[in-house]
């Protein structure tokens, strides 16, 4: 996979039993195992407005960026915070 | 931006013993904000990202399936029932120049209930005999955001579980506080 978001292995008894790469959404923050010569319809997608790879469960929900949610989430509990909730 | 490592050994003293394995989920590793950050300092809720995972097995060797993930959560108000060792924070640092952890840290969690699992971020299912690691790219890393308990999910859990296998697990986490 070129330009991979992570490396994942597992270790057996005898050694290095399995490589891949990863990818994490950039809507959900999820992480997706990539198999070797898997089908790129299988792996989500590329979303066109934040050019970031995203998972099959976030194609057509539109482009929320996840740094945006983070930004969202943080507003609104600096906000209830400041009115003592 | 400071590196720590975190593990469910209770090697360094704190925490709960490690618990065995059943059906449903238990909690090896948990970081994240909650009121304990507040009360450290006023406001001092910080990002942080989960960037390495180590996992694997101690129990008698055997084949079966064990199941493990990462899910967003809204950490409890009592870190002591989660297996909070926050106190022990200056000991999870990879380089001792930096600061400790201000976030919770919590491992090995006694009561399930003290933590809200919200949604799953990352998932492997391995055999028990094997281990595992996954490593993230600069940039892809699993981050938890700056909010305190109001927040949707404040913090990640490390968890683990097996219908079949009632040993324990391990879990070491690389975290970077922001």
């Amino acid at each position: 996979m070129f330009r991979p978001g992570g490396y994942a292995f597992t270790f057996s008894p005898d050694g290095v039993q399995k490589e891949m790469d990863t990818a994490t959404c950039g809507h959900c923050n999820s992480v997706l195992h990539i198999k070797p010569f898997m089908d790129p319809a299988d792996m989500g997608g590329l979303c066109k407005q934040c050019m970031k790879f995203i998972c099959p469960k976030c194609v057509d929900l539109g482009c929320t960026p996840f740094e945006k949610k983070l930004d969202q989430w943080e507003a609104r509990d600096r906000a209830l915070r400041s009115y003592g909730i | 931006m400071a590196n720590f490592s975190v593990t469910n050994s209770t090697a360094i003293g704190g925490g709960n013993v490690q618990a065995a394995m059943a059906a449903t989920y238990k909690t090896l590793v948990l970081v994240g904000n909650s009121t304990t950050s507040l009360a450290t300092i006023t406001g001092m809720l910080r990002r942080g990202k989960l960037y390495d995972i180590l996992i694997g097995t101690n129990g008698t060797p055997a084949d079966n399936f064990v199941e493990f993930d990462v899910c967003r959560a809204t950490m409890g108000t009592s870190s002591t029932l989660a297996g909070g060792i926050s106190s022990l924070s200056s000991n999870f640092g990879l380089d001792p120049a930096d600061n400790q952890f201000s976030s919770l840290i919590g491992t090995n969690s006694s009561i399930e209930t003290a933590t809200t699992a919200l949604t799953e971020t990352w998932y492997v299912g391995i055999n028990q005999r094997a281990s595992y690691r996954w490593v993230a790219a600069p940039g892809s890393e699993i981050i938890y955001p700056a909010v305190s308990s109001l927040g949707p999910a404040n913090g990640l859990l490390v968890r683990a579980r097996s219908a079949a296998y009632t040993g324990t697990a391990t879990a070491t986490t690389l975290v970077q506080e922001q």
